[in-house]
């Protein structure tokens, strides 16, 4: 079994990568011999009603025949009306969980005083306490491409240290995965709380794998069992994960392929 | 794992030679060659690379003086002349000093067989400072390998606020069309495809896959605008990445070949002998 934590179907709109449907991702995932992926459409990170896009991941799944077992995450506008209502309805339609993302959907991940509230408001929260009532995890990602060759029209910077600390710390209950993060530039405020917390897995997209020293570094400040398999598909080369977890010493740890992040899905426990 | 034991076969059963590597030095000494450097050696063996081209700029003074840059090659002569017959030398200078930095690229390459002349972002390199350097280049015949990027971020334009990109490449190239230049790095950071758009019609610019960057279809786009024959493969010391995007990339296998082995630039290496 290998599962890849972090990839996508659907449209990315700053850069043809010449993959918007589930049989050509299924067909360059098996190509490497992965199993499973978890995957969310990135439409909804730009619909103003993200749950369209899930929708149109529900329907092209239902059509699905390919190798590599998908399991869909919902992508939740927790400012959007209708979202808790949505995000129920696409758990019951199969999906595995949830992703967020507060960058694309203009909230933040700690609590915000709104304009017409007299208390803040914690929308991401909201979310990870729904996750928590169905046993689902939350995926986020802190970055899809590079920071240093972003079009003008992305968001400019990737999820940092502080928001992640705000939202692992909102809710230690839920199953949380980062994908898209490089973990050599962890703070020691955040490994604490991941210490703490348990239920929190990087994916391997932004370590390099021969850089020894660093990737040593991020790996004790927290624990091999924190990590996972991830491809970046369809925006990166999912060879790249390949050779570090196979010709990487660094990555020798047994779970990171499959092990580390498998019961977090009820459908592989 | 059998799957990428057998895609890896491409480097393990093929000649390969990266144009873009690196050594370290311990600390701030200049004189002493950092652990790390025969780590990452022993990396590229692993991967299976056959032979690799060092340098070690200096990148964290923007105005690198020649005594830190003279160093800087003797410590790259020393590790090469450790593993000569998988290494070979890039001299590194700092256009700012035209005078040394001629010198130094005289001395090496006539006297201690370096192969290639290297430039980071201390000037933009369509800047007339550099000009004398690119000549001494022609005249010796050798290649000047071009750190570079097309970066939009406020952190790379702070601290590399002369960092050359493909059209201030392409600007030289026009200048000097009998230079060799090679745009380094395209994944190094920042627009790639910018950068590749830029230097496509001059036929004397080469580059390197290197860099940390691994988006899907940087290999196919690099191969389409410029062609396998302009193509050289090279990591920056992230081997990972780019061995992983030779890998995934959709050209066809001989293509894949020909960058690895970077035949087209063979002759600047047999001239060492």
């Amino acid at each position: 079994m290998l599962i890849d934590i972090n990839a996508y179907c659907g449209h990315w709109p700053f850069r043809n990568v010449e993959c918007s449907s589930l049989a050509r991702l299924s067909e360059l995932a098996s190509d490497n011999g992965i199993t499973h992926m978890v995957i969310a459409n990135i439409n909804g990170f730009f619909y103003k009603d993200a749950n369209a896009a899930n929708i149109e991941l529900y329907e092209q799944l239902k059509a699905y025949s390919g190798k590599v077992n998908f399991l869909p995450l919902a992508i939740v506008n927790p400012t959007y009306p209708g979202w808790e209502s949505d995000a129920v309805k696409m758990l019951e339609l199969g999906f595995c969980g949830f992703e967020l993302a507060p960058r694309y959907h203009g909230y933040s991940l700690a609590p915000e005083m709104l304009y017409d509230e007299c208390m803040p408001k914690h929308r991401a929260a909201e979310v990870l306490h729904l996750a928590e009532k169905y046993d689902v995890p939350v995926r986020i990602c802190a970055s899809v491409e590079n920071f240093r060759g972003r079009s003008r029209m992305d968001t400019p910077e990737n999820i940092s240290n502080d928001e992640l600390i705000a939202l692992l710390s909102a809710n230690r209950n839920v199953n949380i995965m980062i994908t898209g993060f490089n973990p050599t530039g962890i703070s020691d405020e955040l490994c604490k709380l991941i210490k703490e917390r348990k239920k929190t897995y990087f994916d391997i997209t932004q370590i390099e794998g021969f850089m020894i020293n660093s990737v040593k570094l991020a790996m004790a400040k927290v624990a091999d069992s924190n990590f996972c398999f991830g491809t970046g598909l369809p925006f990166q080369y999912a060879e790249t994960n390949m050779v570090k977890l196979f010709f990487s010493k660094s990555f020798s740890h047994p779970g990171i392929p499959a092990e580390n992040i498998k019961n977090v899905f009820k459908a592989l426990r | 794992m059998e799957r990428i034991k057998k895609k890896m076969s491409l480097f393990h059963e093929n000649p390969v030679i990266s144009w873009h590597e690196h050594i370290w030095y311990e600390d701030d000494d200049l004189t002493r060659i950092s652990g790390r450097s025969y780590e990452h050696f022993e990396n590229m063996q692993i991967l299976g690379f056959d032979r690799m081209v060092i340098s070690r700029p200096i990148v964290t003074e923007r105005h690198c003086s020649p005594d830190n840059f003279i160093a800087a090659n003797e410590l790259v002569k020393r590790f090469v002349s450790e593993f000569y017959d998988k290494t070979y030398a890039a001299v590194f200078v700092n256009p700012g000093f035209v005078k040394e930095s001629v010198a130094e690229i005289e001395r090496r390459v006539a006297g201690d067989g370096f192969v290639a002349a290297k430039l980071m972002h201390q000037y933009f390199v369509d800047d007339p400072t550099v000009f004398p350097i690119v000549e001494k280049c022609i005249d010796l015949d050798i290649p000047l390998i071009i750190h570079q990027g097309h970066s939009v971020d406020e952190e790379t334009l702070t601290c590399q606020p002369r960092l050359s990109d493909g059209a201030h490449i392409a600007n030289l190239a026009k200048r000097y069309p009998e230079a060799t230049l090679v745009m380094a790095h395209i994944g190094g950071g920042g627009d790639w495809q910018w950068s590749l758009k830029a230097i496509a019609d001059c036929p004397n610019v080469f580059a390197d896959i290197g860099g940390s960057v691994y988006d899907r279809n940087l290999v196919e786009e690099a191969h389409r605008s410029i062609g396998p024959d302009r193509l050289l493969f090279g990591t920056d010391g992230m081997y990972s990445s780019c061995v992983g995007k030779m890998l995934g990339a959709k050209i066809p296998e001989e293509d894949k070949k020909k960058i690895l082995s970077g035949a087209v630039f063979e002759r600047f290496l047999e001239r060492r002998g």
